[in-house]
């Protein structure tokens, strides 16, 4: 079984016979890692990696994400999972249809709202009608705005997740640390989707590409938030790594008697979409998604 | 690719909505993503060779076991189901004149395909345009890896 991979010391990245050749920056130890046994690396203190270990990395589809500081840098994304241009095909045509890009939008607008209630009736029991009002009214003006208004209620729904992360006394480094690594988790499942990610549903430009950007809209609270409270993310944290994967591998979705990790949310939520292009399967967004409050 | 497109048709011969599912690069679970055996297969021999080496040594060669030697035989890998390689293998046959394959599957004996005269006219069906669609969920459902997908999206969760 390949594992995700975390970094805790500075290091450059190299290939060595097939495998992947660490050397920390500072003391000069070396180590390998072997590429069968990753699926995806987060270095966490800055990496350097050169390019015959890139072509390694795109070659068994291993994307690799850096962090400095508690800031994610860059992504290094493998497009070589990408099966069939055919599904691109239909992603543009559906798209490109108004009526069709609307109901889809709608749909995860719709889907983006519910998983934030969800979370904040988890997080914050007594104040559940009162973050529900409000996500829920801000979900009309959505319906009632069309396309044109998408940017505007992204924006409302933006402002709203800004006062309840105030409310859950996050401060502003370590929310920045959390939403940098899901992220990184999101752009890392749209190298398993045969999805064009420059094509958005809701957002159309910003500092990733759009569809990463609209996965990441559904699951930040589930991702972000959601983060157990004593252990948020921190440069000085140790522990960071098991608590990063501990996270990461909590039950969060099922098909039938299959469970999907929250790791793997945003990849199931681009196959229902993909479902919904390739085959015209009915998209139902965050469909039986629900995640236990850490320690339940 | 040219083996993606006759797992496809493989897979057509059986359920369009599952060659569209697996054309689409749905994987139907998450340990699938997860399980790269096949690469650890092919790994071996990359670990310790130099990276040279290693370029080459990049699938396996289908006539490197030698055991069926005049027949058509196809390695398997864990994923797809061994249903759509059999699809391939038929294709293949018929595509070939042969009436009889082998699959190679790794720790399990080898699988005899016969190309029979109901194979021929699924065959010539699928040539025909003629596509096999699961309407009524069934015994074939039951043993699809998609079901899940396929099915349709009843009682959700509390909130709504």
């Amino acid at each position: 079984m390949a594992r995700l991979i975390c970094i805790t010391s500075e290091v450059g990245m190299s290939r060595k016979n097939g495998t992947i050749q660490l050397t920390e920056k500072d003391g000069g130890r070396s180590a390998l890692v072997p590429v069968v046994q990753t699926s995806e690396i987060f270095a966490l203190y800055g990496a350097e990696p050169d390019g015959p270990l890139l072509s390694l990395l795109s070659q068994y589809a291993v994307p690799l994400h850096v962090f400095s500081g508690g800031k994610h840098l860059r992504s290094y994304l493998p497009a070589s999972a990408i099966l069939s241009g055919k599904t691109v095909l239909e992603q543009v045509r559906h798209l490109e249809d108004g009526e069709k890009h609307w109901l889809l939008a709608r749909e995860m607008l719709r889907g983006g709202a519910r998983i934030r209630c969800m979370a904040a009736r988890t997080l914050r029991p007594r104040e559940k009608e009162e973050w529900e009002s409000r996500y829920l009214d801000c979900l009309a003006e959505g319906y009632a705005a069309g396309l044109i208004g998408i940017r505007q209620i992204l924006s409302e729904f933006g402002k709203i997740d800004g006062e309840f992360l105030e409310r859950e006394k996050w401060e502003s480094g370590e929310l920045a640390y959390a939403s940098g690594l899901a992220r990184a988790v999101v752009l890392g499942s749209i190298t398993k989707l045969s999805l064009d990610p420059w094509i958005g549903i809701l957002c159309s430009n910003g500092g990733i590409p759009p569809l990463a950007e609209d996965l990441f809209f559904i699951f930040s609270p589930l991702l972000v938030w959601m983060w157990p409270r004593e252990d948020r993310p921190s440069p000085d944290r140790e522990n960071l790594p098991d608590i990063f994967r501990k996270h990461l591998s909590r039950p969060s979705a099922s098909n039938g008697s299959r469970l999907w990790s929250l790791r793997y949310l945003p990849v199931r939520e681009g196959y229902a979409i993909l479902s919904h292009f390739a085959a015209g399967r009915p998209y139902r967004c965050a469909s039986r998604v629900g995640v236990d409050h850490y320690g339940d | 690719m040219e083996i993606e497109n006759l797992l496809v048709s493989g897979l057509r011969l059986r359920c369009a909505h599952e060659a569209a599912f697996f054309s689409a690069g749905v994987i139907p679970d998450e340990e699938i993503l997860e399980d790269r055996s096949v690469f650890w297969e092919n790994g071996a021999d990359s670990s310790g060779v130099p990276d040279e080496q290693a370029k080459t040594d990049t699938g396996d060669d289908l006539s490197t076991s030698g055991r069926f030697t005049g027949n058509l035989s196809l390695s398997t890998c864990s994923w797809p189901p061994l249903h759509a390689w059999v699809g391939a293998l038929l294709i293949l046959l018929f595509e070939n004149g042969l009436d009889e394959g082998y699959l190679d599957r790794r720790d399990r004996p080898p699988l005899k395909v016969i190309l029979s005269p109901k194979a021929v006219k699924l065959l010539e069906d699928s040539a025909a345009g003629i596509s096999r669609f699961s309407v009524t969920p069934g015994h074939i459902c039951a043993l699809c890896p998609y079901l899940s997908w396929c099915a349709r999206d009843t009682g959700d969760s509390q909130e709504e």
